[in-house]
């Protein structure tokens, strides 16, 4: 009984010391975040930022020097409408293409769900140099609309959207057709509505890969103004990497861009958590 | 379990419907016919962006590979010699087979230890841990930030001299700026970020095993690790097959930390394929020699998903 209490005891301890490991990097960093730039330019400064006296007291001229700097106002607007705008057209169209997969009987259906699937496989980095091409040949280089363009729907967002709908029972949507409602009407006044858990966390998800995305922007924005945070962070953490000079700003601007984030992961953490384990198992 | 018996198996359910009312109603502007329509019409927003940016790109990344091409003068055809001077002509593209090493290198030092790590904690979890949503959600939120803010905070973590981990051990280790340590420290960090992922989709699969077993394998006299071996690990199987391919596919797919955190140095230590391919088609306007790579790419990954569905027992019959 003892052996067992102090195996418990231990687990715990663990458990504990894996979110020390896995939290207190951000919290380190946030408390920094807050120091005067000379001191976190020092070794083994302490932990909480502190004035002359020793006093805690926290700092906001990081922050201000950041949002100057790297018109992080702007970069705000454009990744929330980017990532906004992308979300709502996957959450439409990925949940029509995944019905009509799901419940409506056309010819090759099969064939071509198959098709689709197969795409899966294909790594996006084989579409990187012709989607530059592409979305240049439409006049849309270097503007928010190629950030969205390429990203208004996602194969595996379908699949899995398709077998949400597969879930439901068939006698509902049987019902309302024997009522006379039209296909259209019964897809989004009865199965979008049972879908919606779903729905919840393919925004999530679909929201927060085009708030991070990273190698697309690089390749496709040019002008600073059309950026988003990922890039305009990006650009100061690459010419950090050589010149710790820009550590306060870098840290402030991290803060900054990964709050929003997990903010939102923690309102709806139920969501995402059940989520991302059944499509695991499904896919 | 896994996809394709899902697909298929919901298919075949599917496919009973229309053909007996294709019996029943052969006249145009039937059910049928409505369905038809219908379907194409939910489907079509679909079929457009399949076409514009899935299937055009994939075939013009496919011609341009046997391109010379700097996206300025007009293509040549050159054949299969963007291929072949990647593969045979070390003079001309010395990074292609050390880019390669150096990501099966990270492949191997950052997708089993991540998992290995991860399937003993999500075991940890699944003994009845108070708290375990706290847990969850908490080993999540580096999954949660954006990948950019990861690498400014290891950076400042790892610097040599005000850097958190040095302070720890009492040393200056420039660990992103040597050879040798360089491409570890970023598989660590990968393992890391991807540790919360990996916990959530492993627990769940163990949460969904049949409690019964556990309970006969008790009454049989088995231990706990009897019991996670015999029981826990053969039935998390066809998951952590899952996540071993996609953690593949995506860490050949690398390249956010090293563009951002090593350039790619020091001396091409951490040089990955992507980082190559990205230099070849926006730094020096290889659109020929990048397409080429990708699709190299394409290969490399489809041998690696064909290894692994052909040689990992992926259900347990």
């Amino acid at each position: 009984m003892i052996t067992r209490k102090i195996s418990r005891v231990a687990l715990y301890a663990f458990l504990f010391f894996l979110v020390v490991l896995l939290v207190g990097p951000f919290l380190w960093l946030t408390l920094a975040s807050f120091k005067d730039g000379s001191q976190i330019l020092t070794a083994g400064s302490p932990i909480l930022p502190v004035d002359e006296n020793g006093n805690v007291s926290f700092r906001l001229d990081n922050y201000v020097f950041a949002f100057d700097y790297l018109q992080l106002n702007t970069l705000f607007v454009n990744t929330f409408l980017v990532a906004t705008i992308a979300t709502a057209f996957n959450l439409f169209f990925n949940s029509l293409a995944g019905y009509a997969f799901a419940r409506m009987n056309f010819r090759g259906r099969e064939v071509l769900f198959r098709l689709i699937l197969a795409s899966l496989m294909v790594p996006g980095t084989v579409m990187l140099v012709p989607n530059m091409i592409i979305i240049n040949q439409l006049g849309l280089f270097d503007s928010l609309a190629a950030l969205i363009v390429p990203f208004v729907m996602s194969v595996y967002n379908i699949f899995l959207m398709r077998q949400t709908f597969l879930g439901f029972p068939r006698e509902l949507e049987e019902a309302a057709i024997i009522d006379g409602a039209g296909t259209f009407r019964v897809f989004w006044m009865i199965a979008m509505p049972l879908a919606r858990p779903m729905l919840v966390v393919l925004g999530i998800t679909t929201f927060m890969w085009n708030y991070n995305s990273f190698l697309w922007p690089l390749v496709i924005i040019q002008s600073p103004e059309n950026g988003t945070l990922a890039l305009g962070l990006g650009s100061l953490v690459s010419a950090s990497a050589t010149n710790a000079e820009l550590y306060p700003v870098m840290l402030a601007a991290s803060v900054v861009i990964s709050v929003p984030l997990i903010l939102i992961f923690l309102v709806f953490q139920k969501f995402i958590v059940k989520g991302i384990a059944s499509g695991a198992l499904k896919g | 379990m896994t996809q394709l018996a899902d697909v298929s198996m919901s298919s075949s359910d599917d496919n009973e419907r229309p053909r007996a009312r294709r019996a029943a109603q052969p006249r145009r502007g039937s059910y049928k016919a409505t369905q038809n329509r219908m379907g194409y019409l939910f489907i079509l927003p679909f079929l457009i962006y399949f076409a514009v940016f899935l299937l055009a790109p994939m075939i013009m990344s496919f011609v341009i590979s046997f391109m010379e091409w700097d996206l300025r003068s007009a293509p040549t055809f050159v054949g299969l010699d963007n291929y072949a001077n990647l593969m045979f002509d070390p003079i001309r593209y010395p990074e292609f087979w050390p880019s390669l090493g150096v990501t099966l290198q990270y492949i191997l030092l950052s997708v089993p230890v991540g998992i290995i790590i991860a399937v003993v904690i999500s075991a940890m979890l699944n003994s009845n841990v108070k708290g375990e949503s706290f847990f969850k959600t908490a080993y999540f939120i580096p999954n949660v930030t954006a990948i950019v803010a990861v690498a400014a905070m290891w950076i400042f973590m790892l610097d040599p001299q005000f850097g958190l981990i040095n302070e720890v051990l009492g040393t200056n280790i420039s660990f992103l700026g040597m050879p040798q340590t360089a491409l570890a420290t970023l598989a660590v960090m990968a393992i890391w970020t991807a540790l919360g992922y990996n916990i959530l989709i492993l627990l769940s699969a163990m949460k969904s095993i049949d409690e019964s077993l556990y309970d006969a394998a008790k009454i049989d006299g088995a231990n706990a690790v009897q019991r996670f071996t015999a029981i826990t690990l053969p039935s998390i199987q066809p998951i952590i097959f899952f996540i071993v391919i996609t953690g593949v596919i995506g860490a050949f797919q690398a390249f956010d930390q090293m563009y951002l955190m090593t350039g790619g140095g020091p001396d091409g230590a951490t040089l990955t394929y992507l980082l190559s391919l990205y230099n070849h088609a926006f730094r020096y306007f290889e659109m020929g020699t990048a397409s080429a790579m990708s699709y190299l790419l394409l290969l490399v990954i489809l041998f690696v998903t064909w290894i692994g569905f052909r040689f990992i027992p992926q259900k347990l019959d």
